[in-house]
Protein backbone atom coordinates (compact mmCIF):
# COMPACT_ATOMS: atom_id res chain seq x y z
CA UNK A 1 0.00 0.00 0.00
CA UNK A 2 1.20 3.48 -0.75
CA UNK A 3 1.78 6.09 1.85
CA UNK A 4 -1.57 7.46 2.96
CA UNK A 5 -1.92 11.21 3.10
CA UNK A 6 -1.30 12.77 6.39
CA UNK A 7 -4.45 13.20 8.43
CA UNK A 8 -3.99 16.90 8.34
CA UNK A 9 -3.46 17.21 4.55
CA UNK A 10 -5.66 20.26 4.70
CA UNK A 11 -3.03 22.01 6.73
CA UNK A 12 -0.38 20.86 4.30
CA UNK A 13 -2.36 22.37 1.48
CA UNK A 14 -2.69 25.65 3.31
CA UNK A 15 1.02 25.65 4.07
CA UNK A 16 1.90 24.83 0.51
CA UNK A 17 -0.19 27.71 -0.66
CA UNK A 18 1.90 29.86 1.59
CA UNK A 19 5.05 28.52 -0.03
CA UNK A 20 5.98 25.64 2.27
CA UNK A 21 7.85 23.19 0.07
CA UNK A 22 8.07 20.51 2.71
CA UNK A 23 4.30 20.50 3.03
CA UNK A 24 4.01 20.25 -0.70
CA UNK A 25 6.43 17.31 -0.70
CA UNK A 26 4.17 15.54 1.75
CA UNK A 27 1.27 16.17 -0.53
CA UNK A 28 3.33 14.77 -3.39
CA UNK A 29 3.98 11.51 -1.57
CA UNK A 30 0.40 11.17 -0.38
CA UNK A 31 -1.36 11.90 -3.66
CA UNK A 32 1.22 10.71 -6.17
CA UNK A 33 -0.34 7.24 -6.48
CA UNK A 34 -3.73 8.76 -7.23
CA UNK A 35 -2.27 10.98 -9.95
CA UNK A 36 -0.29 8.06 -11.41
CA UNK A 37 -3.36 5.81 -11.51
CA UNK A 38 -5.42 8.47 -13.29
CA UNK A 39 -2.65 8.91 -15.85
CA UNK A 40 -2.33 5.14 -16.38
CA UNK A 41 -5.96 5.08 -17.50
CA UNK A 42 -4.98 7.11 -20.58
CA UNK A 43 -1.24 6.92 -21.29
CA UNK A 44 1.47 4.31 -21.23
CA UNK A 45 3.34 3.57 -17.95
CA UNK A 46 6.58 5.27 -18.97
CA UNK A 47 4.84 8.49 -19.88
CA UNK A 48 2.70 8.29 -16.77
CA UNK A 49 5.80 8.43 -14.53
CA UNK A 50 6.94 11.65 -16.20
CA UNK A 51 3.50 13.15 -16.26
CA UNK A 52 3.14 12.69 -12.51
CA UNK A 53 6.05 15.09 -12.00
CA UNK A 54 4.62 17.54 -14.50
CA UNK A 55 1.21 17.48 -12.82
CA UNK A 56 2.67 18.28 -9.41
CA UNK A 57 4.82 21.02 -10.86
CA UNK A 58 1.73 22.51 -12.46
CA UNK A 59 -0.13 22.27 -9.17
CA UNK A 60 2.75 24.00 -7.37
CA UNK A 61 2.74 26.84 -9.87
CA UNK A 62 -1.03 27.24 -9.91
CA UNK A 63 -1.61 26.66 -6.23
CA UNK A 64 -2.71 30.24 -5.85
CA UNK A 65 -5.74 29.56 -8.05
CA UNK A 66 -7.05 26.94 -5.62
CA UNK A 67 -10.04 28.58 -3.96
CA UNK A 68 -10.66 26.13 -1.13
CA UNK A 69 -8.21 23.75 0.58
CA UNK A 70 -10.86 21.02 0.65
CA UNK A 71 -10.98 21.05 -3.15
CA UNK A 72 -7.32 19.96 -3.36
CA UNK A 73 -8.00 16.25 -4.30
CA UNK A 74 -10.48 16.95 -7.08
CA UNK A 75 -8.45 19.93 -8.24
CA UNK A 76 -5.30 17.79 -8.48
CA UNK A 77 -7.25 15.02 -10.30
CA UNK A 78 -8.36 17.54 -12.87
CA UNK A 79 -4.77 18.65 -13.44
CA UNK A 80 -3.78 14.99 -13.95
CA UNK A 81 -6.51 14.34 -16.49
CA UNK A 82 -5.63 17.51 -18.37
CA UNK A 83 -2.00 16.47 -18.47
CA UNK A 84 -2.99 13.11 -19.94
CA UNK A 85 -5.13 14.77 -22.56
CA UNK A 86 -2.41 17.22 -23.52
CA UNK A 87 0.06 14.36 -23.76
CA UNK A 88 -2.21 12.44 -26.10
CA UNK A 89 -2.63 15.50 -28.29
CA UNK A 90 1.09 15.94 -28.58
CA UNK A 91 1.91 12.21 -28.87
CA UNK A 92 4.32 12.90 -31.70
CA UNK A 93 6.49 15.09 -29.53
CA UNK A 94 8.78 13.10 -27.29
CA UNK A 95 10.79 14.70 -24.59
CA UNK A 96 14.45 13.68 -24.28
CA UNK A 97 15.08 10.92 -21.83
CA UNK A 98 11.68 9.30 -22.22
CA UNK A 99 11.74 5.79 -23.63
CA UNK A 100 8.99 5.02 -26.17
CA UNK A 101 6.64 2.35 -24.87
CA UNK A 102 7.21 0.08 -27.87
CA UNK A 103 10.91 -0.54 -27.12
CA UNK A 104 11.61 -3.41 -24.74
CA UNK A 105 13.56 -2.76 -21.57
CA UNK A 106 16.48 -4.67 -20.07
CA UNK A 107 14.77 -5.24 -16.77
CA UNK A 108 14.56 -8.91 -15.65
CA UNK A 109 10.85 -8.69 -15.11
CA UNK A 110 10.23 -7.43 -18.60
CA UNK A 111 7.95 -10.34 -19.38
CA UNK A 112 5.96 -9.58 -16.30
CA UNK A 113 5.75 -5.98 -17.29
CA UNK A 114 4.53 -6.95 -20.76
CA UNK A 115 1.89 -9.22 -19.29
CA UNK A 116 0.86 -6.46 -16.92
CA UNK A 117 0.56 -4.00 -19.77
CA UNK A 118 -1.61 -6.46 -21.66
CA UNK A 119 -3.92 -6.74 -18.66
CA UNK A 120 -3.90 -2.95 -18.38
CA UNK A 121 -5.12 -2.72 -21.96
CA UNK A 122 -8.05 -4.96 -21.08
CA UNK A 123 -8.96 -2.70 -18.19
CA UNK A 124 -8.77 0.33 -20.47
CA UNK A 125 -11.37 -1.24 -22.73
CA UNK A 126 -13.95 -0.87 -19.96
CA UNK A 127 -16.01 2.31 -19.54
CA UNK A 128 -14.03 5.27 -18.32
CA UNK A 129 -15.73 5.44 -14.89
CA UNK A 130 -14.71 1.84 -14.17
CA UNK A 131 -11.18 2.20 -15.57
CA UNK A 132 -9.91 4.81 -13.13
CA UNK A 133 -11.31 3.14 -10.01
CA UNK A 134 -10.08 -0.33 -11.03
CA UNK A 135 -6.58 0.94 -11.81
CA UNK A 136 -6.41 2.81 -8.52
CA UNK A 137 -7.52 -0.37 -6.75
CA UNK A 138 -5.67 -3.12 -8.62
CA UNK A 139 -2.54 -1.24 -9.81
CA UNK A 140 -1.91 1.37 -7.15
CA UNK A 141 -3.26 -0.83 -4.34
CA UNK A 142 -5.58 1.82 -2.88
CA UNK A 143 -8.65 0.70 -0.98
CA UNK A 144 -12.10 1.95 -1.75
CA UNK A 145 -12.24 4.52 1.05
CA UNK A 146 -8.78 5.77 0.10
CA UNK A 147 -9.84 6.16 -3.51
CA UNK A 148 -12.86 8.21 -2.42
CA UNK A 149 -10.74 10.39 -0.13
CA UNK A 150 -7.95 11.06 -2.63
CA UNK A 151 -10.14 11.66 -5.67
CA UNK A 152 -12.88 13.63 -3.94
CA UNK A 153 -15.55 11.15 -5.11
CA UNK A 154 -18.28 9.76 -2.91
CA UNK A 155 -17.62 6.32 -1.34
CA UNK A 156 -20.86 4.92 -2.75
CA UNK A 157 -19.91 5.98 -6.25
CA UNK A 158 -16.48 4.41 -5.95
CA UNK A 159 -17.84 1.14 -4.55
CA UNK A 160 -20.47 0.72 -7.27
CA UNK A 161 -17.91 1.38 -9.99
CA UNK A 162 -15.46 -1.05 -8.44
CA UNK A 163 -17.92 -3.94 -8.43
CA UNK A 164 -19.42 -3.25 -11.83
CA UNK A 165 -15.99 -2.79 -13.35
CA UNK A 166 -14.75 -5.99 -11.78
CA UNK A 167 -17.71 -7.95 -13.12
CA UNK A 168 -17.06 -6.77 -16.65
CA UNK A 169 -13.31 -7.38 -16.33
CA UNK A 170 -13.91 -10.98 -15.25
CA UNK A 171 -16.17 -11.54 -18.21
CA UNK A 172 -13.58 -10.14 -20.63
CA UNK A 173 -10.81 -12.24 -19.10
CA UNK A 174 -12.99 -15.34 -19.36
CA UNK A 175 -13.77 -14.63 -23.01
CA UNK A 176 -10.09 -14.03 -23.66
CA UNK A 177 -9.09 -17.31 -22.08
CA UNK A 178 -11.71 -19.18 -24.08
CA UNK A 179 -10.47 -17.62 -27.26
CA UNK A 180 -6.90 -18.48 -26.44
CA UNK A 181 -7.77 -22.08 -25.59
CA UNK A 182 -9.68 -22.57 -28.87
CA UNK A 183 -6.82 -21.24 -30.93
CA UNK B 1 -23.06 -6.69 0.17
CA UNK B 2 -21.32 -6.63 3.51
CA UNK B 3 -18.43 -4.22 3.46
CA UNK B 4 -16.48 -6.18 6.03
CA UNK B 5 -16.12 -9.16 3.72
CA UNK B 6 -15.71 -7.13 0.59
CA UNK B 7 -12.05 -7.56 -0.25
CA UNK B 8 -12.43 -5.50 -3.39
CA UNK B 9 -13.67 -2.57 -1.31
CA UNK B 10 -11.56 -2.82 1.82
CA UNK B 11 -8.46 -4.68 0.61
CA UNK B 12 -8.47 -6.73 3.79
CA UNK B 13 -9.21 -10.34 4.66
CA UNK B 14 -10.94 -12.50 3.62
CA UNK B 15 -9.03 -12.29 0.40
CA UNK B 16 -10.69 -12.65 -2.94
CA UNK B 17 -8.42 -14.97 -4.89
CA UNK B 18 -9.23 -13.53 -8.27
CA UNK B 19 -8.76 -9.96 -7.16
CA UNK B 20 -5.54 -10.82 -5.40
CA UNK B 21 -4.28 -12.51 -8.57
CA UNK B 22 -4.94 -9.37 -10.56
CA UNK B 23 -3.17 -7.27 -7.97
CA UNK B 24 -0.04 -9.39 -8.23
CA UNK B 25 -0.03 -9.20 -12.02
CA UNK B 26 -0.43 -5.42 -12.08
CA UNK B 27 1.90 -4.65 -9.21
CA UNK B 28 4.81 -3.99 -11.58
CA UNK B 29 3.02 -0.90 -12.94
CA UNK B 30 2.61 0.70 -9.54
CA UNK B 31 3.93 4.21 -9.00
CA UNK B 32 7.36 4.58 -7.48
CA UNK B 33 7.75 7.94 -5.70
CA UNK B 34 10.54 10.08 -6.92
CA UNK B 35 11.94 13.25 -5.53
CA UNK B 36 10.08 16.27 -6.77
CA UNK B 37 12.26 19.14 -7.81
CA UNK B 38 10.36 22.33 -7.41
CA UNK B 39 11.48 25.39 -9.32
CA UNK B 40 12.96 28.19 -7.40
CA UNK B 41 10.38 30.54 -6.22
CA UNK B 42 12.55 33.35 -4.95
CA UNK B 43 10.06 36.10 -5.57
CA UNK B 44 7.24 34.11 -4.07
CA UNK B 45 9.37 33.11 -1.10
CA UNK B 46 10.10 36.70 -0.37
CA UNK B 47 6.47 37.64 -0.61
CA UNK B 48 5.29 34.73 1.50
CA UNK B 49 7.56 35.75 4.39
CA UNK B 50 5.82 39.07 4.81
CA UNK B 51 2.24 37.95 4.32
CA UNK B 52 0.24 35.83 6.75
CA UNK B 53 -0.03 32.15 5.79
CA UNK B 54 -3.81 31.80 5.69
CA UNK B 55 -4.73 35.12 4.14
CA UNK B 56 -5.23 35.50 0.48
CA UNK B 57 -2.91 38.38 -0.21
CA UNK B 58 -2.73 40.01 -3.61
CA UNK B 59 -0.43 38.06 -5.84
CA UNK B 60 2.65 39.54 -7.38
CA UNK B 61 2.22 37.46 -10.48
CA UNK B 62 -1.22 38.72 -11.13
CA UNK B 63 -1.52 41.11 -13.92
CA UNK B 64 -2.00 44.71 -13.07
CA UNK B 65 -5.54 45.67 -13.43
CA UNK B 66 -6.04 48.01 -16.24
CA UNK B 67 -9.06 49.60 -17.63
CA UNK B 68 -9.86 48.20 -20.97
CA UNK B 69 -11.96 50.47 -23.04
CA UNK B 70 -14.22 48.46 -25.19
CA UNK B 71 -14.34 49.79 -28.69
CA UNK B 72 -17.53 51.40 -29.59
CA UNK B 73 -19.66 49.27 -31.71
CA UNK B 74 -20.10 50.54 -35.14
CA UNK B 75 -23.79 51.15 -35.17
CA UNK B 76 -23.71 53.39 -38.19
CA UNK B 77 -25.37 50.88 -40.41
CA UNK B 78 -28.37 50.33 -38.13
CA UNK B 79 -29.99 53.75 -38.59
CA UNK B 80 -29.29 53.67 -42.30
CA UNK B 81 -30.89 50.27 -42.60
CA UNK B 82 -33.94 51.39 -40.64
CA UNK B 83 -34.33 54.50 -42.77
CA UNK B 84 -34.02 52.49 -45.94
CA UNK B 85 -36.66 50.05 -44.77
CA UNK B 86 -39.02 52.88 -43.87
CA UNK B 87 -38.59 54.51 -47.26
CA UNK B 88 -39.14 51.21 -49.02
CA UNK B 89 -42.29 50.60 -47.00
CA UNK B 90 -43.62 54.06 -47.83
CA UNK B 91 -42.97 53.60 -51.53
CA UNK B 92 -44.60 50.22 -51.47
CA UNK B 93 -47.66 51.66 -49.75
CA UNK B 94 -47.98 54.42 -52.33
CA UNK B 95 -47.76 51.85 -55.10
CA UNK B 96 -50.49 49.77 -53.49
CA UNK B 97 -52.73 52.82 -53.08
CA UNK B 98 -52.33 53.86 -56.69
CA UNK B 99 -53.00 50.36 -57.83
CA UNK B 100 -56.17 50.21 -55.79
CA UNK B 101 -57.36 53.45 -57.30
CA UNK B 102 -56.61 52.18 -60.79
CA UNK B 103 -58.51 48.98 -60.25
CA UNK B 104 -61.64 50.69 -58.97
CA UNK B 105 -64.62 50.11 -61.21
CA UNK B 106 -65.90 53.13 -63.07
CA UNK B 107 -68.89 55.08 -61.81
CA UNK B 108 -72.30 53.96 -63.06
CA UNK B 109 -72.87 57.10 -65.06
CA UNK B 110 -69.53 57.09 -66.58
CA UNK B 111 -69.19 54.72 -69.47
CA UNK B 112 -65.88 56.04 -70.53
CA UNK B 113 -62.94 53.80 -69.76
CA UNK B 114 -60.75 54.44 -66.73
CA UNK B 115 -58.28 57.13 -67.23
CA UNK B 116 -59.05 60.49 -68.60
CA UNK B 117 -58.71 60.53 -72.32
CA UNK B 118 -56.51 62.90 -73.99
CA UNK B 119 -58.22 66.25 -74.41
CA UNK B 120 -57.11 66.24 -78.03
CA UNK B 121 -59.07 63.13 -78.83
CA UNK B 122 -62.80 63.43 -79.19
CA UNK B 123 -65.16 60.70 -78.54
CA UNK B 124 -66.64 59.96 -81.94
CA UNK B 125 -69.77 58.61 -80.36
CA UNK B 126 -70.33 61.48 -78.00
CA UNK B 127 -72.68 64.24 -78.94
CA UNK B 128 -70.86 67.37 -79.84
CA UNK B 129 -72.98 70.41 -79.18
CA UNK B 130 -70.24 72.77 -80.16
CA UNK B 131 -70.08 71.62 -83.73
CA UNK B 132 -72.21 73.97 -85.86
CA UNK B 133 -72.03 71.67 -88.89
CA UNK B 134 -74.02 69.05 -87.23
CA UNK B 135 -77.75 69.20 -87.32
CA UNK B 136 -80.37 67.25 -85.61
CA UNK B 137 -81.54 65.58 -88.80
CA UNK B 138 -78.26 64.34 -90.02
CA UNK B 139 -77.53 61.87 -87.36
CA UNK B 140 -79.55 59.57 -85.39
CA UNK B 141 -78.43 60.30 -82.02
CA UNK B 142 -79.33 58.49 -78.99
CA UNK B 143 -80.76 60.30 -76.11
CA UNK B 144 -78.72 63.18 -74.94
CA UNK B 145 -78.30 61.63 -71.64
CA UNK B 146 -78.04 58.12 -72.95
CA UNK B 147 -74.67 56.49 -72.82
CA UNK B 148 -72.87 56.00 -76.03
CA UNK B 149 -71.67 52.52 -75.26
CA UNK B 150 -74.15 49.74 -75.41
CA UNK B 151 -74.07 46.99 -72.88
CA UNK B 152 -74.35 43.80 -74.90
CA UNK B 153 -75.62 41.86 -71.92
CA UNK B 154 -78.20 44.36 -70.85
CA UNK B 155 -81.92 44.20 -71.33
CA UNK B 156 -82.86 44.98 -74.79
CA UNK B 157 -85.70 47.15 -73.71
CA UNK B 158 -83.36 49.35 -71.71
CA UNK B 159 -80.79 49.61 -74.37
CA UNK B 160 -80.89 52.78 -76.27
CA UNK B 161 -80.91 52.34 -79.94
CA UNK B 162 -77.52 52.22 -81.37
CA UNK B 163 -76.55 55.35 -83.14
CA UNK B 164 -76.49 54.98 -86.82
CA UNK B 165 -74.16 57.26 -88.57
CA UNK B 166 -74.94 58.06 -92.09
CA UNK B 167 -73.56 60.56 -94.38
CA UNK B 168 -75.33 63.91 -94.18
CA UNK B 169 -75.79 63.87 -97.93
CA UNK B 170 -77.72 60.68 -98.00
CA UNK B 171 -81.07 60.15 -96.60
CA UNK B 172 -81.53 57.18 -94.49
CA UNK B 173 -83.46 54.76 -96.66
CA UNK B 174 -84.47 52.74 -93.69
CA UNK B 175 -85.73 55.56 -91.63
CA UNK B 176 -89.38 54.83 -92.29
CA UNK B 177 -89.18 51.07 -92.62
CA UNK B 178 -90.79 49.03 -89.98
CA UNK B 179 -87.50 47.23 -89.39
CA UNK B 180 -85.99 50.41 -88.14
CA UNK B 181 -88.74 50.68 -85.65
CA UNK B 182 -88.17 49.04 -82.37
CA UNK B 183 -89.88 45.70 -82.29
CA UNK B 184 -93.17 45.62 -80.61
CA UNK B 185 -93.00 43.70 -77.52
CA UNK B 186 -95.92 41.57 -76.93
CA UNK B 187 -96.90 40.87 -73.48
CA UNK B 188 -96.47 37.32 -72.63
CA UNK B 189 -99.80 35.61 -72.70
CA UNK B 190 -100.79 33.91 -69.58
CA UNK B 191 -101.15 30.33 -70.36
CA UNK B 192 -102.24 27.47 -68.29
CA UNK B 193 -99.83 24.70 -67.52
CA UNK B 194 -99.66 22.26 -70.32
CA UNK B 195 -100.64 24.73 -72.91
CA UNK B 196 -98.35 25.69 -75.65
CA UNK B 197 -96.51 28.90 -75.26
CA UNK B 198 -95.46 30.74 -78.29
CA UNK B 199 -92.31 32.78 -78.55
CA UNK B 200 -93.12 36.43 -78.27
CA UNK B 201 -91.14 37.11 -81.39
CA UNK B 202 -93.16 34.78 -83.50
CA UNK B 203 -96.48 35.89 -84.61
CA UNK B 204 -99.20 33.46 -84.18
CA UNK B 205 -100.22 32.59 -87.69
CA UNK B 206 -103.59 31.69 -86.45
CA UNK B 207 -103.98 34.80 -84.43
CA UNK B 208 -106.18 37.44 -85.86
CA UNK B 209 -104.83 40.75 -87.03
CA UNK B 210 -105.46 43.91 -85.23
CA UNK B 211 -108.18 44.74 -87.69
CA UNK B 212 -109.73 41.33 -87.50
CA UNK B 213 -113.12 40.80 -86.04
CA UNK B 214 -113.55 39.62 -82.59
CA UNK B 215 -114.63 36.18 -83.68
CA UNK B 216 -111.28 34.60 -83.54
CA UNK B 217 -110.55 36.35 -80.47
CA UNK B 218 -113.57 34.89 -78.93
CA UNK B 219 -112.68 31.53 -80.23
CA UNK B 220 -109.29 31.78 -78.72
CA UNK B 221 -110.80 32.78 -75.52
CA UNK B 222 -113.18 29.91 -75.70
CA UNK B 223 -110.36 27.61 -76.44
CA UNK B 224 -108.46 29.02 -73.57
CA UNK B 225 -111.43 28.45 -71.36
CA UNK B 226 -111.73 24.87 -72.64
CA UNK B 227 -115.08 25.29 -74.26
CA UNK B 228 -114.06 23.81 -77.56
CA UNK B 229 -114.58 20.17 -77.73
CA UNK B 230 -111.42 18.17 -78.14
CA UNK B 231 -111.10 16.72 -81.57
CA UNK B 232 -113.15 19.36 -83.17
CA UNK B 233 -111.61 20.59 -86.32
CA UNK B 234 -112.05 23.89 -87.91
CA UNK B 235 -111.01 25.53 -91.01
CA UNK B 236 -108.07 27.77 -90.29
CA UNK B 237 -108.83 30.02 -93.17
CA UNK B 238 -112.45 30.54 -92.52
CA UNK B 239 -112.52 29.80 -88.87
CA UNK B 240 -115.56 27.66 -89.23
CA UNK B 241 -115.82 24.28 -87.69
CA UNK B 242 -115.57 21.39 -89.95
CA UNK B 243 -117.91 18.62 -89.73
CA UNK B 244 -115.51 15.83 -89.77
CA UNK B 245 -115.84 12.54 -88.05
CA UNK B 246 -113.70 12.18 -85.10
CA UNK B 247 -112.90 8.65 -85.95
CA UNK B 248 -113.38 6.14 -88.66
CA UNK B 249 -116.99 5.20 -89.16
CA UNK B 250 -116.22 1.50 -89.04
CA UNK B 251 -114.78 1.91 -85.56
CA UNK B 252 -117.11 2.02 -82.76
CA UNK B 253 -116.38 3.60 -79.51
CA UNK B 254 -115.93 0.68 -77.13
CA UNK B 255 -116.79 2.81 -74.20
CA UNK B 256 -119.93 4.11 -75.69
CA UNK B 257 -123.04 2.83 -74.06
Amino acid sequence: MSTPPSPDWLADVAAARAGDEAAFARLHRGFGAMVHGLLLAHVDPASADDLVQDAFLTAWQRLESLREDRAWPSWLATIARNAARDHLRGAGKRRPGTLPPSLPTDEPDAATRVEAQRLLERIRELPEAYVETLILRLVEGLSGPEIAARTGLSPGYVRVNLHRGMTQLRARIARGDEGASRS
Amino acid sequence: MNAEFDYLWTGEAPVDVEVAQLERELEGLRWQPRALELPAREAEAASTQTRPPLELAPRERTREARVIELPRRDRGWWPALAAGLAVAAAVFGVILALRAVALQPPAPGDAAPAGSPSPDLKDPFAPDDDDPARSDGDFERPGSDAPTLVDPFGDEAEQPPAPRRVSPDLKDPFADSPASQPPKRRSKPRSKPGERRFSPDLEDPFAPDDDDSNGDRDRDRADARGEREPGELYDPFTGEARETPKHAPELQDPFAR
